[in-house]
């Protein structure tokens, strides 16, 4: 191994500059995901009809003649027909109304409290891991401990000093969920900051505020955004079993829960007033299930062919 | 083997009596580097030695302060750098830079080509606009890949490839002194020697220092002047590479040569192998004295009471065994 120059090393069967060229188009990580999801079939399906619903759910509502709290006690428990597309309930009020406007607040809840999970859970997850040591140690036992208390007590809890309401159960559903996506995001940072490429950075004079946004943050986005995609329906679910066990949102205001809670006790008699609300949740929970798995296999780079 | 002049020339970097303890939970206290002593003069590769988990990643990330030094001080021309402010610290960044030892997690993957190896300007504020990428494409030439590959990304690149978007990164700040953490230990064989020519061009059109580390004698011969022995956290032998080759006198290289096989069937049979018995022993509480006591076939009472310090036997050939005289 005495003498090694380069004129020894000859690449075979090939030129030098085609021995460099690389073949594969240059995607940056997100047009390469999207490329991946738009392959997906079912998470295509899945996300156009979650748009739908959406659309459904804001629209729906303001295009409609009818009232979702005010009812016309002489058409009460009325069969679907061209008036009342999905029928009446036993106080007379339009259902089609009703189901959209339940699915808008369900919705409403399920977006906000995952975006709540998501600020808190990732700023606290974020300092914890990227400082650890026995900061992040102290910092992970006060979430193991809130974690250990069912969200069951905290809107009884919350009931009892806020009153019952929107507000309520959006802040007892987050502080029941934050620290799971805390958890994700600190393991996350602390197995991140000991890659090489973060070395890298801080050889290069880099401060922390540059490894969290250019290393740590672009690192961690996609796990954090399909966490997000699956704490939407948690949360719907969640809301749809209080107000199923009459601790949700208080009437006249309807939610997804409320609606089949209602449906449910007509079931013998009326059962579409079970079907169009029971019909609507399922949809949104397949289809945010499905879309999730789909996202996950786009953004996660592991499966990456 | 080119011989480089390197008497009379200065050292760049001091390490005195360098310790990184970690510690790893119920008061354990594991040792990675406890009381390292060497110097690199300007111009000088030294090779850094010793089997996988003995500190030399460690000793080399101390060295350009990506850790805290327990104990011991790193001095690198003429300051101290565990006392540097802020300001300073920031320069010293710009002087002294590392090449990593994995290509795949030495790359963010998130960023292209062209920002990765323009980060350290960025960050320094070096060059901006079109000035910032003509250095980029200078740089990339360098190394000996096209200007075309600065807007893909790191994944589309082979392991000899990333360690080239590697030494780029490393020389974008225009470093004096550069900590190689076993850069070809990754790479395939053919690959290795392009690597360690590249690294010699450039230290030769550059003036560079390195500090060169390998899990295997074989590596570093041909690119090192000077070759640094390390066993559990302590330097056992420092001299030249020539010397070292051929007159090793610590147990420990003898051992680490003889496991070399030479390339002719003649020698390879009549030669005695020396075989070393049992593990590394853990860096968790170490044994007192020598730290090659347990595999030591001279194991002497005074190796178990007393750490041998490094001394200079020879000129320029540092040994730290109380059997050698
Ligand atoms: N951050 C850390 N915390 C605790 N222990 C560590 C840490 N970094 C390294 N060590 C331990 O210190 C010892 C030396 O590690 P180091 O990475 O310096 O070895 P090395 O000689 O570079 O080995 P390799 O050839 O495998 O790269 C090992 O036992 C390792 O487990
Ligand atoms: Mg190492």
């Amino acid at each position: 191994m005495a003498e090694l120059s380069k004129d020894k090393f000859i690449i075979e069967g090939k030129e030098s500059s085609e021995a460099e060229a690389i073949v594969r188009p240059s995607l940056t990580y997100w047009a390469d995901a999207w490329r991946r999801l738009k392959s997906n079939k079912m998470a295509i399906i899945a996300m156009t009809i979650l748009i739908i619903i959406t659309l459904a759910a804001i629209f729906a509502p303001i295009f409609s003649s009818y009232d979702y709290r005010t009812g016309d006690l002489l058409k009460t428990n009325l069969k679907p027909s061209s008036e009342h597309w999905f029928g009446t309930d036993e106080l007379g009020r339009d259902l089609y109304v009703r189901v959209w406007e339940g699915t808008r607040i369900s919705l409403f809840i399920g977006i906000v409290v995952a975006l709540l999970n998501f600020t808190i859970g990732v700023l606290y997850g974020g300092i914890s891991g990227y400082i650890g040591g026995s900061v992040d140690n102290l910092m992970m036992r006060f979430v193991d401990i809130l974690f250990s208390i069912p969200y069951l007590i905290w809107v009884i809890m919350l009931t009892t000093v806020l009153g019952s309401g929107l507000f309520t159960i959006i802040i007892a559903l987050s502080i029941a969920g934050w620290g799971g996506m805390a958890r994700l995001v600190r393991g996350q940072v602390l197995q991140l900051k000991e890659m090489e490429y973060v070395m890298a950075a801080k050889t290069l004079g880099a401060d922390a505020g540059r490894i969290i946004t250019k290393h740590l943050i672009p690192n961690t986005i996609g796990v954090i955004i399909i966490s997000i995609t699956f704490a939407v329906p948690t949360a719907i679910f969640s809301e749809a079993f209080l107000s199923f066990i009459g601790l949700g949102i208080p009437v006249p205001n309807p939610s997804l829960g409320s609606l089949s809670n209602d449906g449910t006790r007509m079931l013998l008699l009326e059962p579409y007033q079970l079907v169009f609300p029971a019909l609507v949740i399922s949809a949104v929970m397949l289809s945010f299930q499905i879309f999730g798995d789909g996202l996950r296999d786009a953004l996660d780079p592991r499966l990456r062919q | 083997m080119s011989e480089k002049k390197l008497e009379g020339r200065k050292n760049i970097i001091e390490v005195n009596n360098l310790k990184k303890h970690f510690k790893v939970g119920k008061g354990q206290i594991l040792k990675a580097v406890d009381g390292v002593t060497f110097s690199i003069r300007e111009g000088e590769t030294l090779g850094l030695v010793g089997e996988s988990g003995c500190g030399k990643s460690t000793t080399g990330r101390a060295m350009i302060r990506l850790y805290e030094a327990t104990e011991g001080e790193v001095i690198f021309d003429g300051m101290n750098i565990q006392r540097l402010n802020r300001k300073e610290l920031k320069n010293f960044t710009k002087q002294a830079q590392m090449i990593f030892q994995d290509p795949y997690a030495s790359l963010n993957p998130r960023m292209t080509v062209g920002d990765i190896i323009g980060e350290g300007m960025d960050i320094h504020g070096l060059r901006k606009g079109k000035e910032r990428m003509a250095k980029i494409y200078e740089l990339l030439e360098i190394v000996g890949l096209n200007r075309e590959h600065a807007s893909r990304f790191p994944h589309e690149f082979s392991g000899g490839q990333r360690q080239r978007i590697g030494i780029a990164r490393a020389l974008s700040v225009e470093p004096k002194f550069i900590v190689c953490d076993e850069p070809i230990s990754a790479l395939d064989v053919s690959i290795q020697a392009q690597v360690v020519n590249l690294l010699e061009e450039l230290q030769e059109e550059m003036g560079l220092t390195y500090l060169f580390i390998a899990h295997d004698l074989s590596m570093v011969k041909h690119i090192s002047d000077r070759i640094a022995v390390m066993y559990l956290g302590a330097v056992m032998e420092l001299t030249t590479s020539k010397v070292l080759y051929d007159e090793p006198l610590h147990p420990y290289t003898q051992a680490l040569l003889s496991a070399i096989p030479i390339p002719d069937p003649e020698v390879e049979r009549s030669r005695n192998r020396i075989i070393l018995e049992g593990d590394v022993p853990s860096p968790i509480n170490p044994p007192e004295g020598c730290k090659f006591q347990k595999r030591c076939k001279y194991v002497k009472d005074i190796c178990r009471e007393k750490a041998p310090e490094l001394r200079e036997v020879k000129p320029e050939h540092f040994v730290a065994c109380h059997i050698v005289k």
